[in-house]
């Protein structure tokens, strides 16, 4: 069993991710606003790059009070449904992005594009972005 | 059925198939890793790591400012 609690650094970072999608979610892609939005993004992630490897192995979102059971990181059988499962979906992607024209065959992309067309779902595809990489950083 | 409609569907065959997998992960209690042990196994070698956030960074630049 984990017990958790939000760290301050955790919670600053929620809230300049909130912020910077916020941003993000009212520029326009080929913009300098869009560049300075991705950059600043970048620079949040070395920021909490360097605060971790200061304080050592903290937390990312969340703190953790005892060991969480990662399971074995060995590569083997049990990782073939992930195999196989993300091989076809880049598979597909290829397909999709070798054949023409994007309108019949939307990549992902183009869907993300679709996505991007509004000011909320830009917003809200942005956080994920940065929340996928404060994860992958602080996890 | 146009191309586009039937490209579609392979998209939403194959989101749910992804979504079926970390699902049933999830009901083996860890037999099965899920996607985060997926992560987690992928970003535990320093250089592994480095590719992962390379690749994170270039996702950003294409999604949003490309």
């Amino acid at each position: 069993m984990t017990t958790r609690r939000l760290t301050p650094g955790a919670a600053a970072a929620a809230l300049a991710i909130t912020a910077l999608s916020v941003a993000a979610a009212f520029t326009r892609p080929f913009t300098l606003a869009a560049d300075v939005a991705v950059t600043l993004a970048y620079a949040g992630l070395a920021a909490a790059l360097v605060a971790q490897r200061r304080a050592g192995p903290v937390p990312g979102v969340v703190a953790r009070r005892s060991p969480v059971a990662g399971g074995p990181r060995r590569f083997g059988r049990r990782w073939l449904a992930w195999a196989a499962s993300l091989g076809i979906v880049a598979a597909f992607e290829l397909a999709s992005y070798l054949q023409g024209p994007r309108a019949a065959h939307p990549t992902l992309s183009a869907m993300l594009d679709s996505l991007d067309a509004t000011h909320a779902g830009r917003g809200a595809a942005f956080a994920a972005w940065a929340l996928l990489g404060w994860y992958l950083v602080t996890r | 059925m146009t191309w586009r409609t039937a490209t579609f569907v392979v998209w939403a065959v194959l989101a749910a198939g992804v979504a079926a997998t970390q699902v049933a992960a999830i009901a083996s209690t860890g037999r099965w890793p899920t996607l985060a042990g997926l992560a987690r196994a992928a970003t535990s070698h320093p250089v592994a790591r480095g590719a992962v956030l390379l690749g994170w960074m270039w996702l950003g630049w294409h999604a949003f400012a490309r």
